[in-house]
């Protein structure tokens, strides 16, 4: 059984105990990763606190399930708020003061809204069959139509382009119609 | 969508547009509804689905913000936030306090033995490499089975799957390439024994293929072909292309993702 619902209670109940285990348990991984990936301590401390806001407001707001373990989803969701802010930050250089003083309830907000849509398309990808999951996965990447010919073995580009059409379009129907996306497509 | 429309938003999202093409697609935005919202659509997709990249969000306005702003700022989400910074901060003062201890053994130890225990600590890596994680999470015992109980005896399995076991892959290969183009059970297992007996033979870009084929196959046990590709890449020493492969398993849950959430954390 997933160990997710103990820590999104104690998250809600401001149990201090088990964020103690939180912080023990699942921390020094996500701090691992962000320094590898050119973040400093402080930044890996900042990301981990606000992910586990994010997902305490979020759990207060609708419940929501973690199908993984806890500690596998919180990773993965440090992992896209470190990304996200790493491309808010190359975003800001180009924007005004203003932009970057932002309300933080807002911008936390907007950051735990994004990481549903994400989870939205994700769980849409893996409803594919495994062979439009894996051609997509090269398109996403921006992987050359010339590559993709030669990792699937097809005939032609052309033909590579109709797959890629055809999974798409299946991708972009099982999206449409998830009944969450509704909500978050105008975000 | 017109293909000629699709082909002009891909080429968009790829920054792969002529001057001329770009206007064209500018026009479009302005005068076309459809195909701007088509665009719109298009870039979520990318941007989510590309591991890389992030999706942005662009309207602060849409009507949940509010609400969620509001609980991030009342006083429940302020008592959380005090918490997390005291037991961050005595998380900090723990490991702090852990280094400094280490730091003192390191010290003491080092003034005993001076020479040998810096000349050691200088000269070793004390990493597990690439190859030597290879090593220890491939383990030929725990193959799936070519031959199962019950089924007829199969003459080439068994003779295949018995060269693979001693070790002469270059035989047990010749089976496999014939198995692979006749045999219409077992193959994802068959795919995985063939890989490994290349990846054995230093074959590595064959072995890298047929992986590529199971996993772009529509076996249902497709996916097993990213844990050995991983592997490959250990092997290999191609410690970023191992990585990419490890975190697609842990991120999709797919075979053995516990196994390569320790590998990743050994590399990383």
């Amino acid at each position: 059984m997933s160990d997710s619902p103990r820590y999104l209670n104690a998250l809600v109940k401001n149990d201090e105990k088990t964020i103690r285990e939180v912080y023990e348990k699942f921390y020094p991984n996500v701090k691992k990763y962000i320094l590898h990936k050119n973040g400093q301590e402080v930044d890996a401390e900042d990301i981990f606190q606000r992910v586990l806001l994010q997902i305490s407001v979020r759990y207060r707001k609708k419940k929501f399930e973690i199908t993984s373990d806890f500690d596998g989803y919180l990773f993965i969701a440090c992992k896209n708020s470190w990304i996200r802010e790493i491309k808010k930050r190359s975003k800001r250089v180009t924007t005004s003061v203003s932009e970057g003083l932002k309300d933080d309830a807002i911008d936390q907000s907007l950051a735990l809204l994004e990481q549903e849509r994400w989870e939205v398309f994700k769980e849409a990808l893996m409803k594919l069959s495994e062979n439009c999951r894996r051609i997509l996965e090269l398109f996403f990447v921006k992987t050359p139509y010339g590559k993709i010919v030669e990792e699937f073995d097809y005939n032609s580009e052309t033909v590579a382009r109709q797959r890629v059409f055809k999974c798409k379009a299946k991708l972009t129907e099982v999206i449409k119609n998830d009944t969450r996306y509704n909500s978050l497509r105008e975000l | 969508m017109k293909e000629e429309n699709q082909l002009l938003i891909e080429k968009k999202l790829r920054s792969e547009l002529t001057p001329d093409e770009e206007d064209v697609f500018q026009d479009r935005m302005k005068s076309d509804e459809g195909f701007k919202e088509s665009y719109l659509f298009e870039k979520q997709l990318i941007e989510n689905l590309d591991d890389e990249d992030w999706n942005l969000a662009e309207n602060p306005n849409q009507n949940e913000v509010g609400q969620y702003a509001e609980l991030f700022r009342d006083n429940q989400t302020k008592d959380l936030k005090q918490t997390l910074e005291k037991v961050k901060a005595e998380f900090r003062n723990k490991e702090e306090t852990h280094l400094r201890k280490i730091g003192w053994i390191w010290y003491a130890a080092a003034a005993a033995i001076v020479i040998m225990i810096i000349s050691i600590f200088a000269l070793t890596d004390w990493t597990q490499t690439p190859n030597e994680l290879y090593l220890s999470y491939f383990d030929k015992k725990e193959m799936p089975s070519l031959i199962h109980r019950g089924n007829d005896v199969d003459d080439q399995l068994v003779e295949a799957q018995q060269l693979f076991e001693s070790g002469d892959y270059e035989k047990a290969l010749s089976i496999f390439d014939h198995l692979i183009d006749t045999r219409l059970t077992n193959r994802a297992t068959i795919y995985i024994y063939k890989g490994i007996s290349e990846m054995e033979l230093n074959q590595y870009v064959k072995a890298s293929q047929t992986f590529n084929k199971l996993i772009n196959s529509n076996l249902m046990d497709a996916s097993k072909g990213y844990w050995f590709k991983g592997l490959l890449y250990l092997k290999m020493n191609e410690k970023d292309k191992a990585i990419k492969v490890f975190e697609k398993i842990q991120a999709d849950s797919l075979y053995n993702h516990q196994k390569s959430a320790e590998i990743l954390n050994s590399l990383q």
